[in-house]
This record gives C-alpha cells, structure tokens and sequence, in this order.
C-alpha cells in the first residue's frame, strides 16, 4: 500500500500504534456484533407473541355454569367479527390447567378453582388492531373479561434492545473517534521522528502534496494492515464464541455490510484526519526550515 | 544586460529577527547577481546563517523586501515558492545527509521531488557519483564515509537538480585542508557552469587567495566589498 519514496523512519512508539489500532478495530466489530445479536434475540422474543393477543375470561361466581358459557360464546362472536382480527380459539380447559400447573402444583387438578378460560386470537398480519374499542365492546358482557395484546412486554423488550444498541453503538462511535485520533497521533509522530527529512523535504522545494502523499501513505498502510488484523481476530472471536456456545444466530447480509463498513469508515476517516494534520504543520513549518 | 549584471537575489531595506524585539540584521541592501560567486563571511553569530536562510525562504523577512527571480517574495504562492526552492540548493557544515538512506537515495530524493522517472534518476545518480568520486559507495549509507566524501555526497545531492543558486554554509568547516580544496574547486566548476554561488566561510586565507566579491556582515548590517 506505501508507495514512500522516502523511507520514513518508525521508533517503538510507532510500532505499537498499531496494535492499538488492530484492538479499537477489533472493539469495533465485536460491539457491532453484539448490537445484531441483541436484536436478533429481540426480535426471536417479539416474533412469537406479534400478531397474537389472549383474551382471559375469569368465571363470574356469581352466575352458573350455562351463562358463564354465554359470556364465553358472546366473546368469541364479537372477536371474531372485529377488524383484523383472522381467527379465534378457545383454548381447551386442561390446556389452559397445564399452563398454570408450574405456579399452582399438581393439586390445581383435584381442587375447585375458578380456571380462567382463554381464547387464543390470531391477528392480520402488519394491521393495528384497535383494542381500546374491543374493550368497550367487551366490556358491555361482562368485567370479568381481560385482553392481553403483549403490547406492554413489547415495548419492555423493544426498550431494551434499543437501549443497548443505543450503548454500544455511541461505544463504537467513541472507538473510532479514538481511532482518529490515534490517526492523528500517529502521523504527528512520524512527522516529529522524521523531522530532518521533512526540513530537507522543504528545503529542496517539495510541494505539501508530495510530502503529505509520503506521511499519509505510510499511516494509511498503518491504518489499513492493523484494521485488518483487528477486523479478522474479532471474526475470528464472534465465530468461535457463536459455534462453541451453540448460538442459533445468523448475521444477514446488511450485518455483514455494517460489519465489514468498520475498515472503510477507520481508513477513510484516518486519511482524512491524517491529510489535515500534515497540512497544518506544513502551514507551520514552511517558513520555518530548522535544522 | 549580460548574466551577471541580472539581480537573482535582491534585499531591500530587509530587516529580520526571531522576536519582535531581536534584531539579527538590519536594514539590507544586497543585490546578489546571477552566475556570481560570494564569499559571505563575519564572526561567528553575527547572521549568515540567518541571511542564507532567508535566501532559501527557509525564515520570512520581518521588514523590507526580497525579490527573488525577479519577483517580490510576497507575492508568490507556496508552490511557486516551493518550485523556487527546487532551483536553490544548500551544502551545510555539516552535511544534512539523511542517515536512513544510502547514497543512491540521498542523490535521488531531489530528483524524485521534481517528479523525474526512475529511469532519469538512475543516469544522473551515475553521472554525479563519478563526478563527485563515490562511484564506490553508492550502495553505502553515509555513516561510513568520511567528512570528505559526506561533503561530496551533499554537494553531489545539492547539484543533481542543476539548481541556478547554491548556498554554502561553511562547506569546509568540517573536513581536513585536501578535502577542502577538493571540494571548493568543485564549486569553482559549478560557478564556471553559469551558477550562482554563495560561500559563508571563516576561512580568511580562502577568502583573500580567490578574487571573488565578499558579503560582509558586521554590527547586523551586510555589505559589499569586491
């Protein structure tokens, strides 16, 4: 990558910039990683309960066994007939045993306890179903009946899938700002090692260009070989850490992009910040030739 | 006007210093003409340094003028300033050769700022290191040639570009009484080569044996003795 005509010279400093910068890259890539499996594990919690709510209707002990069914009946009529609503089913009553069993014990079986019948509701998919009338309508046949439309655990877990990718993206925000300034840290080194070559440079009329073209090709080939590395280890390390933890996970093509975008994003904002920084001291220094 | 009645270098009125109340020369008035040569001597810190440098824009003047080519100084632009730097080249006391590179490189770097193909600097990295007598060594670094063959290699480095002035700052300083003359009839080649040359020394026998014009600078003031 460094076509330098001039041979630059490095110290330990310089040498271990690198490292630095295989480890932000490195950084990099397992936070973006992190942020798609979160949402992947978001989306695998909110996929099974989207389009899906459960209507519960609590026996009125009050009423017998004949207009507790009537509730029941009336209930799954209205539902069925409401806007997006695609099917209705009245979950059996062992079904609805067998769930409540872990909370309950064994005993629920052999006790007279009120068992609350559900009605499983399967919605249109993609359509907002208006639950605020549904209640109202529900409602009228009795107050024993409640809807669950998970809206609230939804939210909970949208929450907090944003929030943690909110956390490690403003992180990989911070590393590559880091990156930038080790970029910039860098080329003032070079600069500082080379500061007899870059005098000489002046002194025998080379233009900004040609002596920003040397420094920033030899930080950019820095730059590029250490995010590299960085970029493989951290591959590396995700796929290790999905096979032998036995991750059901897949990162899709648009990940991979956001993946891979890591090196361009550190390599073209190196150049850019390491351009600027050879220009300013060559602004300093062109009329300040020390030797 | 034949060649040496054209000005290359003109300062007037120049004064300059490193703070706003140092004053290392002061009020200027020289007019360095072209294919000249000049001995620019004065005791040690009286400012030929500074006044070289200010010859190869490596300072900025404080006050006055320094028309170079023709030109007021100010006016030009970094890279014409850059371009007119190609065209002066510099011989330090104590060379200025880049550690890092060997002889080849050394001699090349002027050339590959000017943008020359690798083709054109191998033939004149050849021609100039027989010149200069280092044929030998041009695989070498500099560290392992003497002081007299590093002042070679600088000036062999200083010459490379066919530059229209050389500045010498001290350029015998710091090899042996051989050397020297070797290395100041290869100046008297260059001057008889149409380019302009001007010797900071403190060699007064130097001085009085050639009858070259001196720059002398005493009490921050520069002036002419023919």
């Amino acid at each position: 990558m460094s076509s330098s005509v001039i041979k630059l010279e490095n110290n330990s400093f310089s040498k271990f910039i690198p490292l630095l910068i295989g480890f932000m890259v490195f950084l990099s890539v397992l936070f973006i990683s992190v942020a798609h499996i979160v949402d992947e594990i978001g989306s695998k919690w909110t996929d099974g309960i989207n389009n899906s709510m459960t209507v519960q209707i609590i026996p009125d002990a009050n009423l017998d066994s004949e207009q507790n069914d009537d509730i029941i009946s009336r209930t799954i009529t209205i539902l069925n007939q409401h806007y997006g609503v695609q099917d209705v089913n009245l979950m059996p009553n062992d079904k609805v045993i067998e769930m409540l069993l872990p909370w309950f014990g064994g005993g629920l079986r052999n006790v007279e306890f009120p068992i609350p019948r559900i009605i499983d509701v399967k919605l249109i998919d993609d359509l907002q179903i208006d639950t605020v009338s549904l209640k109202a309508q529900l409602g009228q046949i009795s107050d024993n009946i409640i809807i669950d439309d998970f809206s609230d655990w939804r939210d909970r877990v949208n929450s907090i899938v944003n929030t943690i990718n909110g956390l490690v993206y403003t992180i990989v925000l911070l590393i590559i700002i880091s990156c930038m300034i080790i970029s910039v840290t860098l080329t003032r080194a070079l600069m500082l090692m080379n500061v007899k070559t870059l005098n000489m440079l002046m002194l025998m009329g080379a233009m900004d260009s040609f002596i920003a073209k040397e420094f920033v090709s030899y930080a950019l080939s820095v730059v590029i070989k250490s995010s590299l590395c960085g970029f493989f280890v951290a591959l590396l390390s995700i796929n290790s850490i999905l096979y032998f933890n036995n991750f059901d996970f897949e990162l899709h093509f648009y990940d991979w992009l956001l993946i891979f975008g890591v090196i361009p994003v550190v390599v073209i904002l190196s150049f850019l910040v390491s351009i600027i920084t050879v220009k300013l001291t060559l602004i300093k220094r062109f009329f300040n030739i020390e030797f | 006007m034949t060649i040496l009645e054209k000005s290359i270098i003109r300062f007037h009125n120049v004064k300059f210093g490193y703070g706003i109340s140092s004053s290392i020369l002061n009020n200027v008035n020289i007019d360095i003409k072209q294919g000249g040569f000049y001995f620019l001597t004065g005791k040690s810190g009286a400012g030929k340094t500074s006044l070289l440098k200010l010859m190869y824009i490596g300072n900025r003047i404080t006050d006055g003028n320094l028309f170079m080519f023709d030109k007021d100084v100010d006016s030009y632009s970094r890279n014409e300033i850059a371009l007119i730097r190609q065209n002066i080249s510099v011989v330090f006391q104590d060379y200025k050769l880049l550690k890092h590179l060997n002889v080849f490189d050394n001699l090349a770097l002027p050339l590959r700022i000017k943008g020359d193909s690798e083709e054109t600097i191998v033939r004149k990295v050849t021609q100039i290191v027989k010149w200069v007598g280092l044929k030998q060594y041009i695989d070498s670094y500099p560290d392992i040639l003497s002081g007299g063959q590093q002042q070679r290699l600088s000036i062999a480095r200083s010459v490379i570009t066919n530059p229209k002035i050389i500045l010498a700052d001290e350029p015998t300083g710091s090899v042996d009484e051989v050397s020297a003359k070797k290395i100041f009839s290869l100046f008297e080649q260059l001057h008889k080569r149409g380019t302009t040359i001007i010797m900071a020394t403190h060699n007064e026998n130097l001085v009085k044996s050639k009858n070259y014009p001196k720059l002398v600078i005493e009490n921050n003031s520069v002036f002419l003795e023919k």
